[in-house]
């Protein structure tokens, strides 16, 4: 009788220690589930990339095939050019926002290999004149140029140049997408 | 008298078991066995940390060297992205190379050593062409401009995007202002640290 009752005792002690150590296995998957989803939940993270900047600070010089009267344009005045929707003199008078959206864009896609299976898999480029009173109320947001390219997956660095339009600025913007 | 003839042997007995090897050898085993498990529980555990304590040196070591690494990258991107600003560089606006001071620069040696990197390089990356060294006697139908190069026998490079100028005259007669610029890149190589 006391043995039956000893194997008893042993196989309830056994029991309750297959029960706690499933209760702990299971705490350790919800913790970890909870942490999962915290982590693919996270909203990607935005930052400031210094080659961003560069980019948009050089191509600003590059001297384009638009001409006004005799002079080439840079990058910088082709922009303004299109603001203002002007036509580019020379053999094939194109508009200047036609010549200034072929050049960004070949512009981009040599200096960022922007592509699915590349750390780069998109970007957004957007030129936007911008006016504002004295009381920093915006009065004109005016996009002059928009690109973009692929599916943006992963973490976004961005960069932003900005230049005088009177009476108000031009912000060139870029954002890549890295994964 | 019974009851005092059987305390008598009861105390003999406890006597007997205190000097009579037969009730003391059990117990000294016993005992030994509990010496010998905790002496290998004591170096197990020492062992343990032996290990633990061997395996955060080399994540700590390879740390170290991935920060060296990082720190070397960080100075040759500041050295290259401050380069472009330099006189010996800078066409006088903000990340603009001159060209024509790089087609100089690119036979001094006195400048060896002077500049914090290991190599630099000016590359053409808009309009596309084929990579084709600079001379003099090329310059400027050419995409590359090798300003500077150490021996090393490991090299990691870094690049800032730069305007490339140069002084040129329009179809139209006029000259180029700031001049006819292109997009390039000024690239520099770092040595990396690595774990002997």
């Amino acid at each position: 009788m006391m043995i039956k009752n000893k194997n008893l005792l042993k196989s309830k002690r056994a029991q309750h220690e297959m029960v706690g150590f499933i209760l702990i296995v299971v705490i350790v998957v919800i913790i970890g589930l909870i942490l999962l989803v915290f982590y693919i939940n996270q909203k990607p993270v935005r930052s400031l990339s210094s080659n961003v900047n560069n980019f948009l600070q050089a191509s600003m010089l590059y001297t384009t095939s638009c001409y006004s009267g005799i002079e080439p344009l840079s990058l910088k005045e082709l922009i303004k050019s299109c603001y203002r929707s002007e036509i580019c003199s020379g053999e094939n008078s194109k508009s200047a926002c036609d010549v200034l959206n072929s050049t960004f864009s070949e512009l981009i896609h040599e200096a960022w290999i922007v592509s699915p299976e590349k750390a780069e898999n998109a970007y957004f480029l957007d030129a936007i004149y911008e006016e504002k009173d004295e009381d920093e109320v915006t009065l004109v947001n005016q996009t002059i140029l928009s690109l973009q390219e692929g599916n943006c997956t992963g973490s976004r660095v961005g960069g932003e140049h900005f230049f005088q339009q009177d009476p108000g600025n031009i912000f060139v913007t870029m954002e890549l997408c890295y994964t | 008298m019974a009851m005092r003839n059987k305390a008598n042997k009861r105390s003999q007995l406890k006597i007997q078991a205190g000097k009579n090897q037969r009730f003391l050898v059990p117990q000294s085993s016993k005992s030994q066995l509990k010496i010998q498990e905790m002496a290998f529980m004591l170096m197990a555990v020492v062992i343990l940390f032996i290990l633990a304590g061997l395996f955060f040196l080399v994540i700590k070591s390879q740390e170290m060297y991935k920060e060296a690494n990082l720190r070397a990258k960080e100075k040759a991107l500041s050295t290259v992205s401050r380069l472009a600003e330099t006189a010996e560089f800078s066409c006088g606006k903000p990340s603009c190379v001159d060209t024509d001071k790089l087609i100089v620069m690119n036979s001094r040696t006195a400048y060896s050593g002077f500049w914090p990197v290991v190599s630099l390089e000016v590359i053409k990356i808009f309009p596309k062409q084929e990579l084709v060294e600079c001379t003099k006697e090329n310059y400027p139908d050419c995409s590359l401009f090798k300003i500077y190069e150490k021996k090393t026998a490991n090299k990691e490079t870094v690049s800032t995007f730069v305007a490339l100028c140069r002084k040129e005259k329009t179809e139209t007669g006029g000259w180029y202002e700031p001049g006819k610029c292109e997009l390039g890149k000024m690239v520099a190589g770092f040595e990396p640290k690595q774990p002997k």
